[in-house]
This record gives structure tokens, C-alpha cells and sequence, in this order.
């Protein structure tokens, strides 16, 4: 069963999170600082950290950052400040996702779940089957009810991108770097247009995005709601 | 002063000693043993000596420090006098008994020196003693303090001989007595009026006296000082007036002086003019002046415009109504004796030049004619015309222009009377005689109106020169200042002599006084004359009408500049003091705001957590673990309790909620309430609150709150094994509590923002709350009239006190 590093500094959380993820089968290691994060990481190899930003002594970000160095192990970040800017410098420095204090413990199983799953990924599928479309990343083209629609190249580049980091938050800026090159990445304004673009061709209402789902100023999720989990 | 310190020590005040000078003395020695000694001793050049501990002192914060010798200088400082540490201890809310020789006062100084010989070193000024709240003369018969000297009790034996030969001579003794006794009855009378004037007691309207001493930079320190005590006979305003004047340079010592009338609580003003007695006269009226003060030094008698009897008799009759004193002034140092004034570059028309003028017009041209009757035959008219011309220009350029045109129409007459052909008549022959005698009398007319105009330029340039100058330096002294504007304008005021300036700002249709200053207030623009401050005319300098020449003018609007400055610097200080208190509102938001919702919603995290995790469906907790997860709940949601009452009281603090019902209550009852808030406070805290203590007077609800938060603070930076320590006692009419903790204190620098809300030194702990139970505690500990105190533990931690009043029957009993 997968270990996960839980890494709090408040006892009472530490505590919900041990009963909660032990009961779920989980091999749990307990820190309250983010000194003994780096040196529980380093001798127990965790399968996936959950991490809170605000610690006493060295802070969230530096840990994520040295977890970074040696390993690409899946970091959940958890804050407890909202529109937090630490939350996106967390994600750009290398987490994986994160979860806004307070949160339910189901909400936060999906996010393990999900994160678990896309570090031990079986066998590169090339087709992304969603209830409303399907995207073949082999052959570069998506269709609908079993008509290909035409995307164009940079739309084609992003809808590739986020299904092959399915359900995982995705920052605006590893977007843009990844799809117009680094000296775009303060270009927002672009992901908009194109996003708008994407909905209108795929969405079954655009309006309501269920699929091409974005977190203001964070960052965009592309959640298959696949049958298969 | 150590009596003093010994009954207020006895009476349960909290008296430390910061310097006593004990000489060795046994009995001072045995006395000054009875108290705490708070000093930093300091070792200069090999010789040791003891200084007040300033910080140490403030730090310790006793409600009274003993210092000897408040004119003492600190490591032989002349800046330094340790009367600067006191006022340092005193600004920091501390009473400080301290003692003062009559021969350091700084008025005194100089009578000091005449009568004993000895200058004293050191000196503090007579403001700063006269600012005491209470001041008690020791007063000794001169043959009594002889006597205490022969026995060895001042002095170690071995120097008491030489000592009462000297300085301790009988008649030094009961002159110093004098001046002192005479400095305090002054004291006496000053703080008898101050009561009258509380009390609402008016007598006849006092005119206030103001005393204008005239500084020429000469002579030293003795005429201010001199100045100073005739003002301070009368508590008259001193004020010190130094005339600018185009022909005379200021003495070396005038910056001196400028700041001896400052130190001794004068303003010092610069004024401008040719005439120094007229220039003096007319400031003296301006100013109101009740008393003139003059120096006359006996060795420059020559030199110095001030001993000039006539200008003495002149200032009398030009001021009928002010006293004036003629001070003898020493000879100047040697310094100033060699002092000369520089040659004068331009001269104006005196009085003596125009006798000059109209002696070398009435003799000279008489001589030169006759002399040119005898070589008649050798020199044409012409030539004798050019000679004359000579004559009257040098005339012209003497005494002006009325010389000038004299001389013009006496040559003209003499040399047509005796030179031109036909001789002795007014008629000429030769058309070229009339010629050039027409020539002649145009020229030297022109010329004596050139010339008397130049002069009377140079006059004016020199005038404008020497106010200008005067503003500009006053203006030097001010960059620096907090703000110069109304400083500026009463330079201004002074310089040329206004009885009143203001700077106007238009509002709306009318005009509003910005500043003001003078005897008349002028409050619109035409009530004198105005010069605009800004480009658009809304803001204006307005001065009295007339008063000023359009020479003056000129030099006022070139000043306008300098006032336009001081303006926008008024108003970017207020712009900017605006700003700060935003920027200071918008940071205790954004921290309002970042403390609540981290410290809101970690406890709501953890009841979040675990209750969703209880609500899963398809899993199954084991026991422990479900009891587990409730506990988490239940200590989640108390913390949030707390928390949200913490809030609760923070507002109704700030918004002045805070409803005092005060009655007695049993301290140990309280405490122990508040200890039901604290986490573990069985393990942590160790309680020492006689129950047989009088009960105190207090809101039991706010008391505990106040405790609750203080103990809670005091846990939770404590180490685990240091338990905090809670104590009370009975210290005269009022309980002392004390909360003692072990932890890592709290630098001094620190200890006022530890009390500001949000501020939670040390930030991100879980365990201490928002930083608002402090704020909260020092809140409701004044809100009961009590003072919240901050100290060190002795041997590291930091120790919270305040004192509660007892139960007022019970007060009487104990």
C-alpha cells in the first residue's frame, strides 16, 4: 500500500489525517516542521507528501523545493489562505496539486487518489475517453459523437498538454511556457482566448465547463470523468 | 536627596540610586546602601567614574531615581551635562530627585565666576531646573557649611584646608547663598502665579515685559546673560536683535551669542540698516519692547557704536517709554580686539561727507578761480571751465546732488564774474565763451544727478544686501526644521520691521490665515500689501501697508520663494502624515485579515477533517479512532471559541464598548477562573495567591479575561518544564500581581508592539492566538484604571504586572 507523508503543524489536523488515511489503508508518516519533513522524505520514500505551506522554521516552499531536488514524488499542498500567492509559487516550484483549509477528508481522498494514480501510470493509453468526446494523443485529433473536430495547432498543443496531465492543476504559467515558449509565460490573457475557443468546440455547455475547468488565476484542470478510475 | 529618597522609600515607593556621589563619606555611604544602585560606570583616560544607566534605568522602570549633580559632565563632555540623562529618565515617566549647585545654573554663571574666581564647569540651563515639578533650596549658613567642611564631612580631610582658604571663603559663601536664595524666590513667585492663573485669579491685565538686548557679536557672553537675568527679574521674553548694518561686520562672536539667547529661551532676531540707533528703535517699537538692554565696552569706546553716548541720548528720545540699560561690558578677548571692521566698499552719503562737500564748494572753487585769475593771461576760459568741472564733480560725488548744483551755479558765476571777458559783469562777449559756459553748467549739472543717483542706489543695493542676507541665513537655520514656516515669517517680520505678516490661502471666496504672525492680523489680502506665493495668486503673503519701500519689495518677493518652499513642505508633511496613517489603517487590516482567516479556519480545519472523515460511508473507524476524531472536534471548536471571544473583546475595546462594573473581589477566585482557560494549566502554572489578601477592586470579568490572556501568553512561550509562576502580594493600598515566566523574554525594542493587536512576535506558532491577548489584556487592565508592566525575569524570561487598588474599607485596616 502507497505511504504518504503527512506534514502539519497543527496537532488536531495531523490527527484527523492520521485516522482518516490510516483507516483508508495508507501507511502514514506523521512531521510537524519542515526540517523533519525533508529527513522523513529522505529515510522513508513516501509514495506522496501532503504538505501545509505555513510551517514554523523552514516554510512550505523551501520543502517543496528540496523535495524537488531528488525527487519527483507527488506533493499536495494544503493552505489555509485563499487567492494564497504562496499557493501558486507552490505549484510553479513543482507541487502537484492542493487543497484549501477547510476541506473535506473526500475531497482530499480524491486528490490522493487521482495524484497516486498519475505517478503510477498504467501503460500509456493514447486514447482519453470522456462521456462527450474522445482525444486521440497518437494520432493528434479529437472527435465528437464520431465527427472529428477541427482544433487549431496551439488549441490541439493545449487540450494535448492538460489530457496528459489529467486532473492535475495545471498553473497558467507552465501552460504558456509549455505551449508558446518562456518568455510568454505572463500572457494570461492568451490561455483565455484560446480556452474560449476550446469550450465552444468540445464543452456540451460551453458556458458551464465540466471538462476544460479553470481556478482564477491559479491555473486549469482538464478532469476526464471517465468511467474507469 | 537621600532623605527624601528614604521616605519615599519608606513610604513603598520603588526608589533606585543612578548616581550618588558619596565621596567616600561613611554616613552617605551607609545611607545609599539602603537602596538598589542602577549605574554605569565609565572609565576615560584612567579615571573612573559613576554615570547615570540611562537604559538600565528606563528598563527597570522604579517610580524614582536618585542622581547627584544634574550639571555634572559626562566624561568631561562640554555637550553632555548629565541634566541630559535626566531629562532623558524624566521623559520616560520617571521621577528622578536630583540636586543642582547654585553656581551651575547658567544664568548665573558668569556672577559665579566674578565673585569666587573660578569659572564652574558645567552648567544647566535655568529652564530646565525651573522646569521641576517641586524645588527645595538647602540653604546653610556660610559658618555651618564651614564647620561641616572642617569636619571632613564634604570633603576627605586633606583638601579641607585649601578649600576654606579659597573657594569657601566666608564672603564667596554668603554671596552664593545670595543668588541662590534670590533664584529661588524667583522660582517662589513664578509658580504663585502659575496657581493664580489656574485658579482663574486675574489681576490688572500684566503687559507683558519684553526684553530686547542689542548684540554686535563683541564683548561675549556677559550681555546676554546680563539680558537674561533682567528677564528673568520680570518674566519678560528675552530677544535678541543683531542689526545687519552695511557699514559694520558682525563681531566673532555673535554665533555665540545667538545661541546663548536660544539656550536661555530667547529668540534671537536679525534686523537691517544703515543707521543702527534708528534700525534698533524701530524694532525695539515693533517688537513692544518694555526693556532695552545696550553693551558698552570700556576698551573699544571708540569702536562700538553702542558706547556712543549720543546714540544712547538717541535711542531715549526715540523711545520714551522702554527702560534702557547701558551694561559695562568687559574688553573684548583678544580675539575681538584685533576684530576690525572690513574696509567699506561703498559709502554712503553721511552727514560728514556732506559737510566735506559743501567746504570744498564754498572754499575750494573761491581758490581755484583766484588762482586762475592770475595765470589769466595764460589759460583760456575753456580750460579754466575744465578745471572748475573738476572741482564740482568731485563735489557732486561727495555730497550728492544738492552740493553738486550749488557748486555748478557758484563756478558758473564765478567764472563768467572773473575770467570772461567783459571781466566783473554777467554779460559775456565771445559767442564761444557762452558756448562753453553753457556746456559747462549742463554737464556739471547732469553729473551731480548722476552721482546722486548712484549713491542712493549703492544705499538701497546695500540695505536689500544685508536683509537679504539676514533672511537667507535665517533661512540656513531652518532647513533643517520640523516646520519653518511660521519660524520664517517672523524672521521676515522682524528683518524689515513689520507690525504684522501672514500668509493667506484663498477658500472658496474668502481668504484663510495660514499663518500669522505680528501684532495686527491680517486676514485678507487688501488689509495690506500682498506678493503672490503661487502661480495661480491663491496663496499670499500679505504685510502691513506701507511699511515697506519697492526696493524692500523686490527683496520680499525673491523670499517669496523661500516661503513657497516651507508652504509645499507643509503640505507634503501633511499629505505624507495622511498616508502613513492609511498605510498604517491598510497593514492592521490586511493583518487583521491574514490573523483571522489563518487562525479561524485552522481550528475550523481540523472540525472539517475530522467530521467529513466520520460522515464517509463505506469505511469503518475502529473505536479509539471515532473518539479520536471527536476529541479533535471538541478541542477544535474551543479554540475557535476562544478565538471568536477574543475577537469579540478586541472590538468592543476599539470601539469604546468596554462597560466597567467594578466591585470587590477575591483575587484567588479570579485567578483560578482564568486558569480554567488555560491549556494544562495544572502542569503548567504554579499558583502563589494568598487567600488572606484584601480583596481588590475590580470588573471580575474583565480582571479574568485580562489574566486568562496574560497566563495563556506566558504558557505558551514558556519551555515545558519552566512552569509560569502567578503571584500576588499586598504593596501599600494596592495588590500586586505578578505573572512570571521563563521563556525567552522580549527585547526591549519590542515591548511596546508586543502589545499591538495581530503583532505575534515570532509569527506562524500555532499556539498563541491571533497576537490579540496581550492587546486585549493591556486593554482591559486600563480600561480598570491599572497599568499593564512589562520586565525581565531576573535570570531570563519575562515577568507581567499590574496593580489593582483594595477594597477601600479594608485599605484603612491595613
Amino acid at each position: 500500500m502507497s505511504r504518504i507523508l503527512v506534514v502539519d503543524d497543527e496537532v488536531q489536523i495531523r490527527k484527523a489525517l492520521d485516522v482518516n488515511l490510516r483507516t483508508w489503508g495508507y501507511d502514514i508518516d506523521l512531521v510537524a516542521s519542515g526540517e523533519e519533513a525533508l529527513s522523513s522524505a529522505a529515510a522513508h520514500k513516501p509514495d506522496l507528501v501532503l504538505l501545509d505551506l505555513g510551517l514554523p522554521g523552514i516554510d512550505g516552499l523551501d520543502v517543496i523545493r528540496g523535495l524537488r531536488g531528488w525527487s519527483d514524488v507527488p506533493i499536495i499542498v494544503l493552505s489555509a489562505r485563499e487567492g494564497d500567492p504562496d499557493k501558486v509559487a507552490a505549484l510553479d516550484a513543482g507541487a502537484d496539486d492542493y487543497v484549501t483549509k477547510p476541506f473535506s477528508i473526500s475531497e482530499l481522498m480524491a486528490r490522493v487518489r487521482a495524484s497516486l494514480r498519475r505517478h503510477n501510470p498504467t501503460p500509456e493509453d493514447p486514447i482519453v475517453e470522456t462521456p462527450d468526446f474522445t482525444i486521440d494523443l497518437a494520432n493528434r485529433r479529437v472527435s465528437r459523437d464520431g465527427v472529428f473536430v477541427h482544433l487549431t495547432p496551439t488549441e490541439w498543443a493545449i487540450v494535448e498538454y492538460l489530457a496528459r496531465n489529467a486532473g492535475r492543476l495545471v498553473t497558467q504559467r507552465q501552460l504558456l511556457q509549455r505551449v508558446w515558449g518562456p518568455q510568454y509565460e505572463n500572457e494570461a490573457n492568451y490561455l483565455r482566448v484560446h480556452f474560449a475557443a476550446i469550450r465552444r468546440k468540445l464543452e456540451p455547455i460551453p458556458a458551464q465547463p465540466r471538462y476544460f475547468l479553470t481556478e482564477p488565476s491559479i491555473g486549469h484542470r482538464f478532469e476526464p470523468l471517465s468511467t474507469r478510475s | 536627596m537621600l532623605d527624601e529618597g528614604l521616605r519615599r522609600h519608606a513610604r513603598g515607593a520603588d526608589v533606585v540610586i543612578g548616581v550618588v556621589d558619596h565621596q567616600d563619606r561613611a554616613p552617605i555611604e551607609c545611607r545609599a546602601a539602603k537602596f538598589e544602585s542602577v549605574t554605569a560606570h565609565l572609565d576615560s583616560g584612567g579615571v573612573g567614574s559613576d554615570e547615570v544607566a540611562v537604559d538600565a534605568i528606563i528598563a527597570r522602570r522604579p517610580s524614582v531615581v536618585l542622581v547627584d549633580d544634574m550639571a555634572h559632565l559626562v566624561n568631561g563632555d562640554n555637550e553632555h551635562g548629565r541634566w541630559r540623562d535626566i531629562e532623558r529618565i524624566r521623559d520616560a515617566g520617571i521621577d528622578v530627585i536630583t540636586t543642582v549647585n547654585v553656581e551651575s545654573l547658567q544664568s548665573l554663571g558668569d556672577v559665579v565666576s566674578s565673585i569666587t574666581g573660578v569659572h564652574p564647569v558645567g552648567s544647566v540651563p535655568d529652564s530646565v531646573v525651573r522646569d521641576a515639578d517641586q524645588i527645595e533650596l538647602v540653604d546653610m549658613s556660610p559658618e555651618a557649611l564651614r564647620r561641616r567642611l572642617a569636619h571632613g564631612n564634604v570633603y576627605p580631610p586633606e583638601h579641607v584646608d585649601a578649600l576654606l582658604a579659597n573657594y569657601f571663603r566666608p564672603e564667596n559663601l554668603a554671596a552664593l547663598r545670595q543668588l541662590a536664595l534670590l533664584w529661588v524666590a524667583d522660582d517662589v513667585e513664578d509658580r504663585l502665579q502659575d496657581y493664580t492663573a489656574d485658579r482663574g485669579i486675574t489681576e490688572a491685565w500684566e503687559v507683558r515685559e519684553r526684553v530686547v538686548v542689542a548684540l554686535t557679536g563683541t564683548a561675549g557672553d556677559a550681555l546676554v546673560r546680563r539680558a537674561s537675568r533682567i528677564a528673568g527679574r520680570s518674566s519678560a521674553q528675552l530677544i535678541g536683535v543683531h542689526v545687519v548694518s552695511e557699514s559694520g561686520a558682525a563681531g566673532p562672536d555673535l554665533e555665540m551669542q545667538r545661541r546663548l539667547v536660544v539656550e536661555l529661551g530667547g529668540t534671537y532676531r536679525e534686523v537691517a540698516g544703515d543707521d543702527v540707533a534708528q534700525a534698533l528703535a524701530r524694532f525695539a517699537q515693533v517688537e513692544h519692547a518694555t526693556q532695552l538692554v545696550l553693551g558698552a565696552g570700556r576698551a573699544s569706546t571708540r569702536r562700538s557704536w553702542l558706547a556712543r553716548p549720543t546714540i544712547v541720548a538717541s535711542m531715549l528720545q526715540r523711545l520714551g517709554n522702554v527702560d534702557i540699560h547701558v551694561i559695562s561690558t568687559e574688553a573684548p578677548s583678544p580675539r575681538g580686539r584685533s576684530h576690525r571692521p572690513p574696509r567699506r566698499p561703498s559709502q554712503p552719503i553721511t552727514a560728514k561727507l556732506r559737510f566735506l562737500a559743501w567746504t570744498v564748494c564754498l572754499a575750494g572753487l573761491p581758490v581755484l578761480t583766484f588762482v586762475l585769475t592770475r595765470l589769466r593771461t595764460h589759460i583760456s576760459v575753456g580750460t579754466a571751465l575744465l578745471l572748475d568741472l573738476t572741482v564740482v564733480i568731485a563735489v557732486a560725488a561727495l555730497g550728492g546732488m544738492l552740493p553738486g548744483l550749488a557748486a555748478s551755479v557758484f563756478a558758473f558765476g564765478l567764472t563768467n564774474w572773473f575770467l570772461t571777458p567783459p571781466l566783473h559783469t554777467l554779460t559775456v562777449r565771445d559767442a564761444e565763451n557762452v558756448v562753453e559756459l553753457a556746456v559747462f553748467i549742463t554737464v556739471t549739472m547732469v553729473v551731480s544727478l548722476l552721482v546722486d543717483r548712484a549713491a542712493r542706489r549703492s544705499r538701497e543695493a546695500a540695505r536689500a544686501r544685508a536683509e537679504a542676507g539676514a533672511l537667507a541665513r535665517s533661512a540656513a537655520t531652518l532647513v533643517g526644521s520640523h516646520d519653518p514656516l511660521p519660524e520664517l515669517l517672523e524672521q521676515l517680520r522682524a528683518t524689515f520691521s513689520l507690525e504684522a505678516a501672514s500668509v493667506l490661502e484663498r477658500q472658496g471666496t474668502g481668504w484663510w490665515p495660514t499663518v500669522t504672525v505680528g501684532h495686527d492680523e491680517l486676514l485678507t489680502p487688501e488689509a495690506g500689501d500682498a506678493i503672490d506665493l503661487s502661480a495661480d495668486g491663491s496663496v499670499r503673503l500679505v504685510v502691513s501697508a506701507g511699511a515697506l519701500s519697492p526696493d524692500q519689495l523686490e527683496v520680499l518677493r525673491a523670499f517669496a520663494d523661500q516661503l513657497s518652499l516651507a508652504l509645499q513642505a507643509r503640505v507634503l508633511r501633511a499629505d505624507s502624515a495622511k498616508a502613513d496613517v492609511l498605510a498604517e489603517t491598510n497593514a492592521l487590516r490586511a493583518a487583521l485579515l491574514q490573523a483571522v482567516s489563518h487562525d479561524l479556519r485552522t481550528p475550523l480545519a481540523s472540525i472539517k477533517a475530522s467530521a467529513t472523515g466520520l460522515l464517509q460511508t463505506g469505511i469503518t473507524f475502529t473505536d479509539q479512532d471515532r473518539v479520536d476524531l471527536l476529541v479533535n472536534i471538541d478541542v477544535a471548536a474551543d479554540r475557535l471559541d476562544r478565538m471568536v471571544r477574543n475577537l469579540l473583546d478586541m472590538s468592543r475595546l476599539q470601539s469604546g464598548a468596554v462597560v466597567l462594573s467594578t466591585a470587590p473581589v477575591a483575587l484567588e477566585d479570579v485567578v483560578a477562573a482564568a486558569l480554567t482557560d488555560v491549556p494544562h494549566a495544572d502542569r503548567r502554572t504554579i499558583v502563589s495567591v494568598p487567600d488572606s489578601l484584601p480583596l481588590v477592586m475590580a470588573d471580575a470579568a474583565l480582571l479574568e479575561r485580562a489574566l486568562a490572556n496574560v497566563i495563556s501568553n506566558a504558557v505558551a512561550w514558556s519551555p515545558p518544564d519552566a512552569p509560569v509562576r502567578i503571584e500576588a502580594g499586598l504593596i501599600g493600598r494596592s495588590i500586586d500581581v505578578r505573572v512570571i515566566d521563563r521563556g525567552p523574554g522580549v527585547p526591549l525594542a519590542l515591548r511596546d508592539a508586543m502589545f499591538l493587536p495581530f503583532q505575534r512576535l515570532g509569527d506562524r506558532s500555532n499556539d498563541t492566538g491571533a497576537g490579540l491577548g496581550l492587546a486585549i489584556a493591556k486593554g482591559f487592565i486600563e480600561a480598570m484604571g491599572a497599568r499593564l508592566d512589562v520586565d525581565d525575569t531576573p535570570g531570563g524570561g519575562l515577568t507581567m504586572s499590574f496593580r489593582l487598588p483594595v477594597e477601600a474599607e479594608l485599605a484603612g485596616i491595613t
